[in-house]
């Protein structure tokens, strides 16, 4: 799949109308000058050898050097990842914690309160752009109350010594107090759009799963054998649901970095998501390429780890 | 008397509209005995047992008793009825592949049943369980097994073992070996028996099949179209039965030994339980029905033995 | 009297239809997307401004000359909020239709067809559809271009594979049904078997991915002009509105970012509504109502 991934990737970057080289020199340069470039970029060989150096290259931890910078693309993606990471860590959390109790609680109670208000709020939400939430976060919490920060990830005085790249865990490990307070200061905006955003879609899903958990034979012979409701829904019903939710939410994690995509641009917070919009704005298109491959491997990634995830939980899965 | 059921009505709603699908059933259970509960499928056999431990969905409505020990369970709030699901009585499904949780091993459901009802020290509940699958002949080095390395008959017995670790002093047995091989069912069917008579618990067996309550009960009921249409001990049953329902089904049934009647099928279909019909359910397919018979539901009679017949054929105009 | 009938028949119709929720929330749903549709085909005689002409002093806050107030420069924005009603509206069906056309047939020949070619095609499929929509639909979106066909196009990409993934699926079970099975006993070549007896049974399925695609699309133009790769400015587009009007958030001109985002949010809470509706409707057995 991955392979697959990178190939239209290297296909779409490369052969979708555009010369890559008459857009990067602009269209009045002189043919000599395109055709040296190209030749450096050794965009004058076959396709299929082209893709060969790519994936070559991707294998070995070379994205290229961007067309801009003239910077190695990894590096640079390097710096800009550990943002992204830490936003969407906590993003995801905002939303696992309102899609699985809501979602749980609201099956306890076919039509009751928090059933009605679970699915009102899940269809509602689900059509709030998460930029458009992000601004009003910024509108009321920042420019109208003055709570909190509505840019960046932390005051420049105070940034952490680096060892993960995420401030929030460099801070903690380093017990560098002011810094995790400002940088959780920061995060709360940006985390709460894009997790308010995408647990809509989890709340269903956990939702949906966990009705048809219950209406399985188990719950019934749990229910009978006296075990409390709480224990019946927690323990019996999610846990069973937990694979089909997991598989989900693998699936759901990609569309939280496509989230993170706008969120921080809304937030001008300093990850490969703002990344990916500044190279597009200067049409950098090795940069741009690179930082889709790297979107691909996470996206491999997550579902290995989902696969494992799912192992530890389900033994059917486990022997 | 350990259970009574006293006009006994249960209903839930589809998006047709509301079923009946227990009708006025009245019905003892002995202590220490078994019920067979026989009928169709649909016939209400089966929620008639989920009503008992106030399982059934929440859209159900039940209405009527079930007297246990003195007190009623329907009219019990759910909260303290969960103390006697799993305690005082137990419960047997069909179908033993899907009734245990496929995540949790063994061990833990027998664990998270006894913590849920008495104060037990982990090494006793251990102890318990193991006793329990001692009794129905599965080797306690099982327990730490998940329940997709059983096979289907393995699994029953586990389900049983659950179901007894605490000595409740009801099982309902909802067609405990319908989705079993014949050589396992009959196993089972033994091992239910026996350990029913060893603990001294009642039983109710709910059972489209006649061969399995003529082995097991003590006592049949036969339920037809959410109607109990007739109570009486097996033999009695057996020999003499009163209700047109239960003649047709004995005779509907291959029996080596009653070598001498061809075999016989009821024709028609069962009534729709949305759209029942006014008088008796069986009236429509029934050989001896009478005009009165499609108007009104006859009454539960009583014969002198104390047998319980649902049918105008045995009252008021003195059909026999 | 013959009115007496036909308003009899539709009250009963509509009682019909308000039986249960599912036929409430399509409706509402209904009606929603019916008065965006409306003000987008009458957009000219609708809005009280020209779009993309100074219609008053910059920044003003809503008032009676302008309802949701002026941009920086000094465009009204209720008149580029119906205008604007007209590219989303047109992107997301071009898109929507473009995915669809790709998905549908491809996916019916490979359920049919089966084997090698199913497998490598549903593996193609698979990873698009594994890969964050919309980062794809940037990356098709910077290569291509602004523009509102490049931008459908970018859009089409994504959702493709949803439409492949679901008919070949429901093909490649019905395939191998009975009655398809007595079809081609009875001589019936491939062609009429999939025209006429497969394809009426995936459709119901497919018109509710259909709608459900209509709310996504229109969310990612939203997402695709917020980030500068949609539309040319200064053409009337809610997402570039959003982007423009959150330079000025510090201001406090919060009918900038206010009256763009509650259209988005209506317009695809319209189409959310209808295809929920829809699908309860056509599909009633999901088992999500009943217990």
């Amino acid at each position: 799949m991955f392979f697959i991934l990178l190939f239209m990737i290297f296909l779409v970057m490369r052969i979708l109308p555009g010369d890559p080289v008459l857009a990067m020199l602009g269209g009045k340069a002189p043919m000599s000058v395109i055709e040296a470039k190209r030749h450096e970029l050794g965009y004058d060989k076959p396709l299929l050898n082209q893709f060969g150096d790519y994936l070559l290259d991707i294998i070995k931890g070379d994205l290229g050097r961007s067309a801009l910078t003239k910077r190695p693309i990894a590096d640079e993606i390097a710096d800009k990842l550990p943002a992204t990471i830490e936003l969407t860590i906590f993003g995801f959390i905002v939303a696992l914690v309102i899609g699985i109790f809501w979602g749980a609680e609201a099956t306890k109670r076919h039509g009751g309160v928090l059933d009605i208000t679970g699915r009102v709020y899940a269809i509602f939400i689900y059509s709030i752009p998460v930029f458009w939430l992000g601004m009003l976060f910024q509108w009321f919490f920042g420019v109208k109350l003055k709570w909190l920060p509505i840019a960046g990830r932390i005051s420049p005085l105070l940034r952490p010594d680096k060892i993960t790249g995420m401030y929030l865990f460099d801070s903690l490990f380093t017990w560098n107090m002011p810094a995790l307070k400002d940088a959780s200061l920061h995060i709360i905006l940006p985390s709460l759009a894009l997790g308010l955003i995408i647990s809509s879609v989890f709340l269903r899903m956990v939702r949906g799963n966990m009705v048809l958990m219950l209406s399985q034979d188990f719950v019934k012979a749990a229910r009978a054998r006296g075990i409390k409701e709480n224990s019946v829904i927690y323990r019996h019903a999610l846990k069973n649901a937990f694979v089909p939710i997991m598989t989900v939410m693998g699936l759901q994690l990609a569309a939280l970095m496509a989230g993170a995509v706008l969120t921080e641009t809304t937030f001008s917070w300093p990850g490969i998501g703002s990344y990916l919009v500044e190279k597009i704005r200067y049409r950098d298109f090795p940069a741009i390429q690179g930082t889709i491959a790297v979107y691909a491997i996470i996206v491999v990634a997550i579902s290995i780890i989902v696969d494992i995830i799912n192992a530890l939980v389900d033994p059917r899965v486990r022997y | 008397m350990l259970l009574e059921l006293k006009n006994l009505m249960v209903s839930y709603k589809t998006r047709e509209g509301r079923v009946l699908a227990v009708d006025k059933v009245s019905l003892p259970v002995e202590e220490k005995k078994t019920l067979g509960l026989v009928g169709e499928s649909g016939c209400g056999k089966s929620t008639l047992g989920g009503a008992i431990l106030g399982i059934l969905p929440r859209e159900t409505k039940i209405t009527g008793k079930a007297i246990f020990n003195g007190t009623d369970l329907i009219s019990m709030p759910s909260k303290e009825l969960r103390f006697i699901r799993g305690k005082d009585i137990s419960m047997i499904f069909q179908d033993p592949m899907t009734s245990l949780n496929p995540v949790m091993k063994l061990r833990d459901h027998f664990l998270e049943t006894i913590f849920t009802h008495t104060k037990t020290s982990k090494e006793d509940a251990i102890a318990m369980a193991e006793q329990a699958l001692k009794e129905v002949g599965i080797s306690s080095n099982r327990l730490n097994d998940y329940p997709f390395q059983l096979s289907g008959g393995m699994r029953q017995r586990v389900m049983i073992a659950l179901s007894l670790v605490l000595n409740p002093k009801l099982v309902i047995a909802d067609e405990p070996t319908t989705s079993l091989d014949v050589i396992v069912q009959a196993q089972i069917l033994q091992l239910l028996k026996g350990l029913q008579e060893k603990f001294k618990m009642a039983m109710i067996l709910i059972t489209h099949d006649l061969g399995v309550v003529a082995e097991a009960a003590d006592d049949i009921g036969v339920m037809y179209g959410g109607h109990l249409v007739e109570y009486a001990p097996k033999f009695k049953l057996y020999k003499d039965p009163l209700h047109p329902y239960t003649k047709d089904l004995l005779a509907s049934v291959p029996n080596t030994n009653i070598d001498d009647k061809e075999l016989r099928f009821i024709t028609g279909y069962p009534p729709n339980l949305m759209n029942p019909p006014q008088g008796c359910r069986y009236a429509e397919r029934c050989s001896k029905a009478k005009e009165i018979c499609k108007q009104k539901i006859p009454p539960d009679f009583y014969t002198d033995d104390g047998r319980l017949v649902k049918c105008w054929l045995y009252g008021e105009g003195e059909g026999k | 009297m013959q009115e007496w009938s036909l308003s009899y028949r539709l009250g009963k119709g509509l009682r019909r239809l308000f039986r249960d929720k599912s036929g409430v929330m399509a409706f509402v749903g209904f009606a929603i997307l019916l008065t965006y549709l409306i003000m987008a085909i009458f957009a000219p005689y609708l809005a009280p401004y020209d779009p993309v002409r100074r219609s008053g002093k910059a920044f003003s806050a809503p008032s009676k000359e302008h309802w949701f107030g002026t941009t920086n420069l000094g465009y009204d924005v209720l008149s580029r909020i119906i205008y604007g009603a007209k590219i989303a509206l047109k992107i997301a069906f071009l898109a929507v239709a473009v995915a669809a056309a790709i998905g549908i047939p491809l996916g019916l020949i490979s359920g049919y067809v089966g084997g090698a070619f199913d497998r490598i095609l549903s593996m193609f499929m698979d990873a698009i559809y594994s890969f964050p929509g919309l980062i794809l639909a940037i990356a098709i979106a910077a290569v291509l271009g602004p523009g509102v066909i490049n931008v459908a196009l970018s859009i089409a990409v994504i959702y493709a594979p949803t439409y492949f993934r679901v008919i070949r699926n429901q093909v490649a079970s019905l395939k191998d049904q009975l009655f398809v099975e007595a079809a081609r006993a009875m001589g019936a070549r491939n062609f009429s078997i999939l025209g006429r007896y497969i394809l009426p049974n995936v459709l119901p399925s497919v018109i509710v991915v259909l709608s459900m695609n209509l709310a996504d699309a229109i969310m990612t133009e939203a997402g695709l002009s917020f980030l500068g790769l949609g539309i040319s400015p200064p053409t009337p587009d809610w997402g570039y509105d959003l982007s423009n009007g959150q330079r000025f958030l510090l201001l406090n001109y919060w009918w900038m970012i206010l009256f763009p985002g509650l259209a988005i949010i209506t317009i695809v809470l319209g189409f959310s509504l209808f295809s929920e509706g829809l699908n309860e409707f056509l599909n009633p057995n999901v088992g999500e109502t009943r217990r």
